[in-house]
């Protein structure tokens, strides 16, 4: 038998916020590898469900609430249980959530689906005050339902048995909801059109689903039924009922959603049973203050500041670990190796080791950043905040939503970039992807710390604060034009189902920190790696030929290096209106790489160690003040680094890559000269 | 009077949706439906708000206090300023 030749497949489906990933840990073990959804790039979670010694595989799909052709992760959710057939899909509700999840479930029966109901989060439920007669739900609707607490783990082993009985016992109710007579006999017209017309169209998908979909106008379904042979007769009929039809109910799509809904309604009052009476929630009280009118915005910026404190001061000492392991311990024993040819060693110690550990330095304080952003997030706070920008994000024609991928920028800008994926809109998702990147990420702020400190004194503190608050008010200008040109349209409407407040998850906030930290390892590993290697062979050649690792620890050879030659006519040319030295301008070439090289190239081109450039930076006064605060700008806009470059162009192609890459230089080069032209005429130096 | 202008804390009966036709079917599947009713929990007004569908079954009950609360169990939904200014709402 056919069947039996392939593995056996289920799929877990839900709206956003039920425990769906949750859920699948619980299945899987959290053992998940990832590939792309076919055509298009948008990743998909799979994961094996080891039960009575038979091998499953889990597939996790996209977080949706119905199966229409209006947002893609709906019409690849829709197109996997039609081309691949899962075995069951395993709907998951939120107890807390009953309306829109049980929508989703009869949307999935009416696609012909062997479903079988997890009804999540029953603890929340009786804490707000009712309980869900599973057993009278089941009979309702016709099929398996398992109470779980995902969070404990409560009803996973119950789930597991469902899984498997299911595989064998496969339910279907494609008649689930009633559509009144005057919709029913139009349904039944065009199943009988189809049948006769085109019936491999109706082995793939169930008559009944088809002809919902042409009367509700599908476009998916009405494009892919006019491709058949038969499909023009097919689309006349459709097109003449809902003519028909349409005088006497109204719109057909319109009025097709309601009766789901309706059917949704009378479902949830048959299966409620209210249990205690009310009290004020917990959610109520907290939402009283951080989402109120006015104070709650500034409670929202002491959450960010406070996160980032936590970044700093709890990594500080793993920070300093990674530092010594790598940059001391690592780099003597390379150099300790006897029989090595001096390029190799030089290049192990000054390009591998040196390079890389600049950047996994940063390691211990972005995953903290992670963590704690991640627990914020995990008690529902984000939510909160992207309501409290909603006003401001508005008038720049983008949704509040965008403010998330900026502050996770601030952690990385990698991760950044691909949190705009949650943006429904397609023209809001690329205006925000491409604007992710002006937010001040951790690998900046060295630089800032180290000239700052150097140049500034006692005002620096303040002149680090105004660059992050600077990368923000650019990114919703540059948004602002974007949306005005590129990427036009109204805000689209920004929609997010607000979760309520609860401790965090353990293994949710482990498993998100772990998810943004390892895109940064990642791009360590990667870009970083060889962008140093290639740092390291430019500084030790130049047109002379091969100058020796010498080069590297002696600033008047250095500077015949190709690297040196470089630096000099971009110090004299291009930047010789900021009146930077040339070694500022070597290491902002670098800094294309990743801005955390910014530093350390600078501590080769001055011949000391990072922890003494800051007093030779002072002593050298290589910069004033003015010069000092505008590199600080240029370093925060231009660029971020190659690996967020290599973001954007797998999410959003190269040539928006390249957009990228000129409008930050470009709108670095401005705001930097713009500092020193206002800046000297306002008699700063 | 479009959900962005309506006053936190008050219920609100939905009478139009202006969105296109998108916009307008996720908002009926999201249980936005002309004629039903809706909690203004948050609102910066005018600005975005934050609802709780209360369906018009039986679920309110006026005893219970502050300031009275159905059960809700339809969970909670953001809505952006623009969407909020393409529901139409009365005060009930």
């Amino acid at each position: 038998m056919a069947r039996e030749s392939r593995r056996v497949k289920i799929a877990l489906a839900g709206i956003p916020n039920v425990g769906k990933s949750l859920i699948f840990n619980r299945l899987t073990g959290g053992r998940a590898w990832v590939g792309n959804w076919p055509g298009v790039t948008v990743e998909k979670k799979v994961g094996t469900l080891r039960v009575n010694g038979a091998e499953i595989e889990v597939v996790d799909l996209p977080g949706i609430y119905s199966l229409t052709a209006y947002s893609v992760d709906e019409l690849i959710a829709r197109n996997f249980i039609v081309e691949e057939k899962p075995d069951v899909v395993v709907c998951i509700v939120s107890a807390i959530n009953l309306e829109r999840s049980l929508y989703l479930a009869l949307s999935l029966l009416e696609l012909g689906v062997n479903v079988i109901i997890d009804l999540n989060m029953v603890d929340l439920a009786e804490k707000e005050g009712y309980r869900i007669d599973y057993k009278k739900l089941e009979s309702l609707i016709g099929v398996p339902v398992v109470p779980t607490v995902a969070t404990t783990g409560q009803g996973i082993s119950r789930l597991k048995e469902a899984i498997v009985k299911a595989i064998h016992e496969k339910k279907v109710q494609v008649r689930i909801v009633d559509y009144g007579r005057i919709v029913e006999e139009a349904i039944s017209k065009i199943e009988e059109v189809i049948k006769d017309l085109a019936p491999k169209l109706a082995e793939k998908y169930p008559a009944r689903w088809i002809a919902l979909k042409l009367l509700e106008g599908d476009s998916d379904i009405v494009g892919k039924v006019s491709k058949l042979p038969a499909g023009k007769e097919i689309i006349d009929k459709a097109n003449q009922l809902r003519e028909i039809i349409g005088k006497k109910i109204g719109d057909p799509e319109s009025y097709i959603v309601k009766q789901r809904y309706e059917k949704v309604l009378e479902t949830v009052k048959a299966v409620v049973e209210k249990v205690a009476a009310l009290k004020v929630s917990m959610t109520d009280l907290l939402d009283s203050i951080l989402t109120h009118k006015i104070v709650g915005i500034p409670f929202a910026l002491s959450a960010i500041y406070l996160l980032f404190r936590f970044a700093f001061e709890v990594s500080a000492p793993l920070a300093d670990l990674v530092d010594a392991a790598i940059n001391s311990y690592l780099h003597d024993l390379v150099l300790g190796i006897h029989g090595l040819p001096d390029w190799l060693t030089s290049f192990l110690a000054d390009g591998i080791i040196a390079g890389v550990g600049a950047v996994l330095v940063f390691l211990p304080v972005i995953a903290f950043f992670f963590l704690g952003f991640a627990i914020l997030e995990d008690v529902g706070y984000m939510a909160r905040v992207a309501f409290l920008v909603d006003k401001v994000f508005h008038k720049f024609n983008l949704p509040g939503k965008a403010v998330i991928p900026l502050i996770i920028g601030f952690g990385c800008n990698v991760p950044g970039v691909m949190a705009a994926r949650a943006i429904e809109d397609e023209n809001e998702r690329k205006t925000t992807a491409l604007i992710a990147p002006l937010a001040s990420c951790n690998a900046r702020l060295p630089v800032y710390l180290v000239i700052g400190g150097a140049v500034l004194g006692a005002s620096a503190g303040f002149a680090v604060l105004s660059l992050y608050v600077l990368g923000i008010i650019l990114a919703l200008i540059v948004g602002l034009l974007l949306r005005k040109t590129l990427f036009k349209g109204v805000s689209s409407g920004f929609i997010m189902e607000l979760p309520l407040y609860m401790m965090p998850r353990l293994s949710n906030v482990a498993i998100k920190t772990w998810e943004r930290t390892k895109r940064f390892l990642f791009k360590a590993g990667t870009v970083i790696f060889l962008a140093t290697v290639m740092v390291w062979l430019l500084s030790v050649t130049g047109p002379g030929g091969y100058l020796g690792p010498e080069a590297l620890e002696d600033p008047q050879l250095i500077r015949e290096s190709w690297v040196g030659i470089l630096g000099q006519s971009l110090a004299s040319t291009v930047f010789s209106l900021m009146g930077w030295d040339w070694r500022a301008a070597v290491a902002l070439f670098f800094g294309f790489i990743a801005k955390e090289i910014v530093v350390s190239s600078m501590a080769i081109l001055y011949g000391v160690g990072e922890e003494k450039l800051m007093d030779v930076i002072a002593e050298s006064q290589a910069f004033t003040p003015l010069t000092a605060y505008a590199y600080m700008a240029f370093v925060l806009i231009y660029v971020p680094c190659l690996a967020t470059l290599a973001t954007v162009r797998n999410e959003l192609g190269l040539k928006y890559a390249f957009l990228a890459l000129i409008y930050e230089v470009l709108l670095a080069y401005v705001v930097s000269l713009s500092i020193i032209g206002i800046g000297s005429v306002l008699g700063f130096k | 009077m479009p959900l962005a202008y309506a006053q936190e804390g008050k219920l609100v009966r939905i009478v139009a949706i202006r969105a296109g036709k998108g916009l307008h079917r996720r908002l009926h599947e999201l249980g936005i439906i002309e004629g039903n009713l809706v909690r203004v929990i948050k609102t910066q007004g005018p600005g975005p708000v934050i609802i709780e569908i209360v369906n018009n079954s039986s679920y309110v009950s006026k005893r219970n206090f502050p300031p009275y609360r159905p059960i809700a169990t339809g969970g909670r939904l953001l809505l952006g300023f623009g969407v909020a200014m393409k529901i139409m709402v009365e005060e009930v």
